[in-house]
């Protein structure tokens, strides 16, 4: 069953802002997380998969938690942040003690082999090797700013940190970045 | 979804920047790219809401409590850390009082030192001969004995005896039902070392306890310095002797010490049994002088001397007897103080300690100081193993939530 079937079964909520739909799932209104995820969820599948080098079962893990975790907390959502950006924190913190764990447990590189040109497959493994080199806050913060769902400004509030901030760290990290990968995006 | 991202451009005011190459520009776009590639969304909807929402049903066995009910989990943790804390401070305050206490209690014995109880060993052994074995109880540190067969007798009532002997309606020290089963009378010699006799004396004095009947006997102080002498007779409620005892030994250097029990049971049986026949032999005398009207002045004065030697009797009976009931409720302790002598001042050789003395005397010290850290820090670890058990467990996950609320920061 597809997301718009389901939502189709299930009531509305009146409220179609983030808020109001998240309030109308603490009442008991299933529907109003079914349009959330309508939303958000792919997005944020996408974001849990370069948070967790590539691998597509692990951001499949840490998403479900981090709906699991939404669906126990709606009650205690105070609202000071919205909703979206309280989705996408949860997301980060999950899928950082995911990767810490698997760093823990298990050595073996977190990313699979992309799909696709030969020259593509190695420019984006030496990006995983070169991102898996930055220090957690920054891998995430990289990450974060590049994700198509979020903007700068709210990238900043799920770090946290003020946009300023978040600027002058994302210029220096991408020089930085572009000084390790310049061997390998050279043509 | 609307892509509403600032571009990140190079800072046209930072003088370092190199400037751009039509292939280093080609190579920023791919950067971008790869990156944008990476979290790029899904294409497919993975329906993991719904799942989540149907372990989330599995899952909740218990009602969600109302918000001002649930504790945060940092507070929990703070609030267990706080209590691990101060119950380790709790413990490890215990135990170096307890440690303190039993520094006194777990000495070695002076040599000087002598303890004895020979008079409870001697009684101990006699009624073990005489196949009545002695009941021991865990309040008293010496034999607890019980009376002998014949103040076990039917009738016999020593404490009414014993009253009745003391002035009918004071109350006698023999009924505390402590002293009841064995009527000893303690003893004991303290001889104190100190710089300061006067304080020392003085503080002598303060450890009684007047509530308890306590009192000094007698008491002199003489001689300056070194010269300086203190003697006091206390008696020390004999339930307190102990206490009293160990109090001395936290006020001075004791440098002798002797300690006797003297079981006076037998003496006090005999004593009633004799007074009880002189009061009977009173009485006699006094029914006979009644009954016997018409006797000669020779017979009658004959009958009140008679009864005159009988009353002194009686009266000494209870002078004797007022005087072992004291013996029994107070035992005596005889302090002496003494000043401690003078060590003499070394005479400074004449060309001063050499270096290997004062080394070999800063290696011995060293030892001594890590050999008694290394003893106070194994005393800690093994009296407060539980605490440090718990600190143990707690202490993973305290970092990993001060971890995780710092990480992103």
């Amino acid at each position: 069953m597809t997301s718009a079937a389901i939502q189709g079964a299930l009531p509305q909520a009146a409220d179609d802002s983030d808020l109001g739909l998240l309030r109308a799932f603490s009442a008991g209104d299933e529907g109003a997380l079914a349009t959330l995820a309508e939303r958000y969820e792919r997005a944020m599948l996408g974001l849990a998969r370069g948070l967790l080098g590539g691998d597509r079962e692990l951001a499949r893990d840490a998403v479900q938690d981090t709906w699991m975790r939404v669906i126990r907390s709606a009650r205690t959502h105070r609202g000071d942040a919205s909703v979206k950006t309280w989705l996408y924190r949860i997301l980060v913190h999950r899928c950082h003690d995911l990767r810490s764990t698997r760093g823990r447990h298990n050595a073996a590189p977190l990313a699979d082999a992309p799909a696709g040109d030969t020259d593509d497959a190695a420019g984006t493994q030496a990006l995983l090797a070169a991102l898996d080199a930055l220090t957690p806050p920054n891998r995430i913060l990289v990450l974060l700013c590049y994700h198509q769902g979020l903007t700068h400004a709210e990238a900043a509030a799920v770090m946290e940190i003020p946009i300023g901030t978040l600027k002058s760290r994302l210029h220096g990290l991408l020089t930085k970045l572009r000084e390790t990968l310049r061997p390998e995006v050279a043509p | 979804m609307t892509d509403t991202r600032e571009p990140i451009r190079p800072d046209p005011h930072d003088e370092n920047e190199t400037p751009r190459t039509p292939d280093m520009q080609n190579n920023h776009d791919q950067l971008e790219a790869r990156l944008a590639k990476l979290t790029a969304p899904e294409a497919e909807d993975a329906g993991l809401w719904r799942k989540a929402l149907e372990k989330s049903k599995a899952g909740r066995k218990r009602p969600m409590l109302p918000q001002r009910w649930r504790i945060r989990r940092m507070h929990a943790i703070a609030g267990t850390l706080a209590l691990v804390v101060l119950a380790s401070v709790v413990v490890v305050g215990l135990d170096v009082g307890g440690a303190r206490e039993g520094r006194y209690a777990a000495r070695a014995p002076d040599p000087m030192t002598t303890k004895e109880s020979s008079n409870i060993g001697t009684v101990d052994e006699s009624l073990r001969l005489a196949g009545i074995a002695p009941r021991r109880t865990q309040s008293s540190r010496s034999s607890m004995l019980e009376l002998p067969d014949y103040a076990k007798a039917p009738g016999f009532d020593l404490d009414s005896v014993l009253r009745s002997s003391s002035g009918g309606g004071t109350t006698s020290p023999f009924q505390d039902a402590a002293t009841a089963e064995r009527l000893v009378a303690h003893k004991s010699d303290l001889q104190l070392e100190t710089k300061d006799v006067a304080a020392t004396f003085a503080r002598v004095g303060h450890l009684l306890s007047i509530a308890n009947g306590e009192y000094v006997e007698s008491s002199s102080l003489a001689g300056e310095g070194e010269h300086a002498h203190g003697q006091l007779v206390v008696r020390v409620a004999s339930a307190r002797l102990d206490t009293f005892l160990n109090e001395l030994r936290g006020i001075a250097k004791v440098t002798r010490e002797t300690t006797t029990g003297d079981d006076v049971t037998d003496q006090v049986v005999d004593l009633e049994a004799r007074l009880s026949n002189a009061q009977r032999i009173e009485k006699e005398l006094l029914e006979l002088i009644e009954s016997r009207e018409k006797a000669t002045l020779e017979d009658i004065m004959a009958v009140r001397s008679r009864l005159d030697s009988v009353r002194l009797e009686i009266e000494r009976y209870q002078a004797r007897r007022t005087h072992l009931a004291s013996q029994v409720k107070l035992a005596r302790v005889l302090v002496v103080i003494r000043a401690a002598p003078v060590e003499p001042e070394p005479e400074p050789a004449a060309t001063g300690p050499t270096l290997g003395d004062r080394l070999s005397l800063a290696a011995e010290r060293g030892w001594n100081h890590l050999a008694e850290s290394l003893a106070w820090a194994l005393q800690v670890a093994i009296s407060g193993a539980v605490v440090w058990l718990v600190l143990l467990i707690l202490t993973p996950f305290v970092i990993r939530a001060w971890r995780k609320s710092l990480s992103f920061k």
